[in-house]
């Protein structure tokens, strides 16, 4: 097989391309970080170096492919895999509308980066916070949005409260259903090490 | 699909204009037939709680689609959804099914720009973001030929794209100069059976 190679800036576990090297360690398929430089230089960079079609990172080489869209590629990466979606057409609508909803969530918070607005958390972090928090509150059986069993979602709305945090604008106090997906996610075996090692370099 | 009772579509009286939209031609397109709830954009800012204890939307925000006794929020996840339970309009390997993935995202990332450019377009949107986009989705409609993502099969993708050029036109934003495949998308799709009429009703500037 190819080498799989994740092309993204050097963000530490802020950004979108996080998600995709976490979920590449938790279905324990090897890769290669190539790191940009996230500044003004980046599309002369890209320009040079032909790396992403639409002038956007993450770009994901895997199976002879170029893949594009994050969310898009956890989609990619959960089919490959069989696993890591829901069952039923509902299940899987469940997943997906929560990724969406999460994607609405990104792009308030890379606006955050440059706005800097001081209302930033009691709006945009509390408004989500509550629609994360009634859907992770439908199924108790377990910690994930489908109860006991993990699928790509959980790992982007792990990563929105990481990177919430890593602003300085985590949700507080932390519903009861996101604290025990937290917690979850980061006992997993897979990713256990990566996300301690990734804290201890913060 | 349950047979008993028809889908309800809730959205704003916008016209061709916004998220609805997409699943009005969706659902016209795929011959489902629904009822068409059209809410007064103006005042759903101070009704959507109301609108929630009622159960017409789970997340406040619209469109929302009460389809088999269960509220859909989110219009592509609804798309997506309803391509599922037809077992039409997406791929069938898993590359060709991420194409339409990745397409349908690139216009979920127009959409966020576009609603901050409805009242008055920046030259930024019109000059540089713009391009980028159609550029972008034309790449990828040129892998397979045409008209569609795939080739000659419609997914869901192709109604979003549709409706960007759709949106951008009417808030006069549109490029002069459009990638030839998106050109070629735009006349397959009102060339459709099931929505030509429709479409051409709604446009009466276009002969």
């Amino acid at each position: 097989m190819s080498t799989v190679t994740l092309h993204y800036f050097g963000l530490g576990s802020l950004g979108r391309g996080e998600i995709v090297r976490l979920f590449l360690h938790e279905l324990n398929i090897d890769y290669e970080d190539v790191l940009y430089t996230y500044d003004e230089t980046w599309p002369s960079v890209n320009k040079a170096k032909d790396v992403s079609l639409t002038g956007t990172l993450p770009v994901l080489e895997i199976d002879d492919l170029r893949l594009y869209q994050h969310l898009p590629i956890l989609r990619y990466l959960s089919r490959r895999a069989g696993a890591y979606d829901g069952e039923t057409n509902h299940e899987k609508y469940l997943v997906d509308a929560v990724s969406d909803i999460y994607n609405d969530w990104r792009t308030g918070w890379v606006a955050q980066l440059t706005a800097k607005s001081p209302d930033y958390q009691a709006t945009h972090v509390d408004k989500f916070h509550r629609l994360f928090t009634d859907f992770y509150s439908r199924d108790s059986s377990g910690p994930y949005l489908l109860g006991n069993k993990p699928t790509y979602v959980d790992f982007a709305v792990f990563q929105a409260l990481d990177n919430d945090e890593c602003i300085g604008c985590a949700p507080n106090p932390l519903s009861e259903p996101l604290t025990k997906l937290k917690e979850a996610v980061l006992a997993r075996p897979n990713v256990k090490t990566y996300l301690a090692e990734r804290a201890t370099a913060k | 699909m349950a047979a008993e009772t028809i889908p309800t579509l809730h959205y704003f009286d916008l016209g061709t204009l916004g998220r609805g939209e997409v699943i009005r031609l969706f659902l016209r397109d795929a011959g489902i037939e629904f009822k068409d709830i059209r809410h007064r954009y103006g005042t759903w800012s101070v009704e959507s709680d109301k609108f929630k204890q009622q159960g017409i939307t789970r997340t406040g925000k619209l469109p929302a689609l009460i389809i088999n006794g269960t509220i859909l929020n989110q219009h592509v996840p609804i798309l997506r959804y309803l391509s599922r339970d037809l077992g039409r309009y997406d791929g069938e390997t898993n590359h060709k099914k991420f194409q339409v993935d990745a397409v349908a995202d690139n216009y979920i990332d127009w959409r966020a720009q576009w609603v901050a450019n409805i009242g008055n377009p920046s030259d930024d949107y019109k000059n540089k973001f713009l391009p980028m986009y159609y550029a972008a989705v034309a790449k990828y409609y040129s892998e397979n030929n045409g008209p569609y993502l795939l080739g000659d099969k419609i997914t869901y993708a192709d109604f979003a794209v549709y409706q960007s050029v759709d949106n951008d036109e009417r808030i006069g934003a549109l490029p002069t100069e459009l990638p030839a495949e998106i050109v070629k998308l735009r006349e397959a799709i009102e060339g459709r059976p099931n929505i030509a009429a429709y479409i051409k009703e709604n446009r009466p500037n276009k002969a």
